[in-house]
């Protein structure tokens, strides 16, 4: 009942993730169609668009570029878009977690297991862009299947900071703070549309802190076969994010929920 | 405090000693004491804001206590909660069914977080909708069912508890507590 008791995760929070799924499945056109249709959009609109006046960009193709930066990036607004509209909306006016509270689950279980299922849902789509990717010929061999964990990883590094969102919020429009200050800063500066050795010095050093850089750095070297520097620093600093924003969401929403 | 065997029989399943709630200095229970033995119909009575739901939340382990004991089971509340909570049936104030599922779906799903798989929910899921009049709804979204029926629905979701032995305990004892 400690507000700050160290979370202890327990099976009973898959039960939380295959709720999701199941309702997921109900909905699974417009689902597809989202993870599809975007990508497709984007790459084909932007990739082939621009990428006639750009030509290559860091040594590959300006659409190889995009789409290995995009599969981040859209990685993170998956996970955030859940994380964030959905919860509120489980926690809230739906009153789901009241009722799951009811059962022997814990905050904690419900948290990890939500937590869980944005990554899922970040890993969808990041599925769909490879396989777009893939049919547009810009995928560089078989090692960017890897990219599929790593997309899964940061879908979990984005779903924690979400969660506690939507623990902070009231309303819906409470999102659009976090949206407008954070999410679209980091799709505008972190490496998606550019290399970030492009940007002021200052800068280059301000999105070193800020977890989608080092996303598309190890998309983009997976995808498209350019060398990471420390890959091991990047896949360290999205799983510090991951476990310092579930704990956080964890306090908060028993906060939330309990008292 | 000393029980012969025969008390200890039939110690009480609730048992709450100078149990107290405060809410931001405010006092919402106010040094309670009472026993819940099983096999009894037990109900709490008062006017609204008398702190009937927070002493039925604090038995759940849904909120913690402001000081005093409380166990159920012989087990204290703050620390064996999920323990508690896996052996009780609570039907919630407000119906909580989930919309997106229809009337099967929100037994079996609901029985899930109770770590029951699907096999065992089956043999006991019609036995549950006849009970509940609603073998005819099974397939229906919950949110085209009467406000009468969800709540029947709501009703019967607790008693798809842990096991069928608790599920019965809780239609016949004080395990089942209506908040």
């Amino acid at each position: 009942m400690h507000l700050w008791k160290l979370p202890v995760i327990r099976v009973g929070a898959l039960a939380v993730w295959r709720r999701n799924i199941l309702v997921w499945r109900k909905l699974i056109m417009p689902a597809v169609l989202m993870n599809f249709g975007e990508p497709v959009l984007y790459l084909l609109g932007l990739g082939f668009g621009l990428g006639r006046f750009i030509g290559e960009m860091a040594g590959m193709s300006y659409l190889a570029f995009l789409a290995s930066g995009i599969i981040a990036s859209s990685a993170m607004t998956t996970a955030s878009f859940e994380g964030m509209y959905s919860v509120f909306t489980r926690m809230v006016p739906q009153k789901t977690y009241d009722a799951i509270l009811a059962t022997p689950l814990e905050v904690d279980d419900i948290m990890a297991g939500e937590m869980l299922w944005c990554a899922t849902k970040s890993l969808f789509s990041g599925a769909a862009i490879l396989v777009v990717a893939t049919v547009l010929g810009v995928v560089e061999g078989w090692q960017a299947l890897w990219a599929l964990p790593v997309v899964f990883l940061i879908g979990l590094c984005f779903a924690g900071p979400a969660m506690i969102m939507s623990a902070l919020a009231s309303n819906y429009d409470f999102f659009n703070y976090y949206f407008v200050l954070v999410i679209t800063p980091m799709f505008i500066l972190c490496g998606v549309f550019y290399p970030i050795d492009t940007l002021p010095e200052v800068m280059q050093g301000v999105v070193q802190f800020l977890p989608l850089t080092h996303a598309v750095i190890l998309t983009r070297s997976l995808m498209a076969g350019a060398e990471p520097a420390q890959p091991l620093l990047n896949v360290i600093v999205l799983i510090a994010f991951a476990v310092v924003s579930y704990y956080i969401a964890v306090v908060l929403v028993r906060k939330k929920l309990r008292v | 405090m000393c029980a012969s065997n025969k008390e200890m029989s039939s110690a009480p399943v609730v048992r709450a000693r100078s149990l107290r709630k405060e809410f931001s200095g405010r006092k919402a229970v106010r040094d309670i004491d009472f026993d819940i033995y099983a096999g009894r119909c037990f109900g709490f009575v008062g006017p609204n804001g008398a702190g009937k739901t927070t002493t039925l939340r604090m038995a759940m382990g849904l909120t913690p206590l402001s000081g005093g004991s409380l166990s159920v089971f012989g087990l204290s509340v703050a620390e064996h909660a999920s323990a508690i909570r896996s052996r009780v049936g609570i039907v919630p104030q407000a119906d909580n069914l989930d919309p997106d599922f229809t009337v099967e779906e929100n037994l079996e799903i609901y029985a899930s977080y109770f770590g029951l798989g699907r096999g065992e929910v089956d043999s006991r899921l019609d036995g549950l909708l006849d009970f509940v009049s609603l073998t005819d709804r099974r397939k229906a979204k919950t949110d085209t069912l009467s406000g009468g029926t969800q709540r029947r629905l709501t009703d019967e979701s607790c008693a798809t508890d842990a096991s069928l032995e608790a599920a019965c305990h809780s239609c016949r004892s004080p395990g089942r507590l209506a908040a």
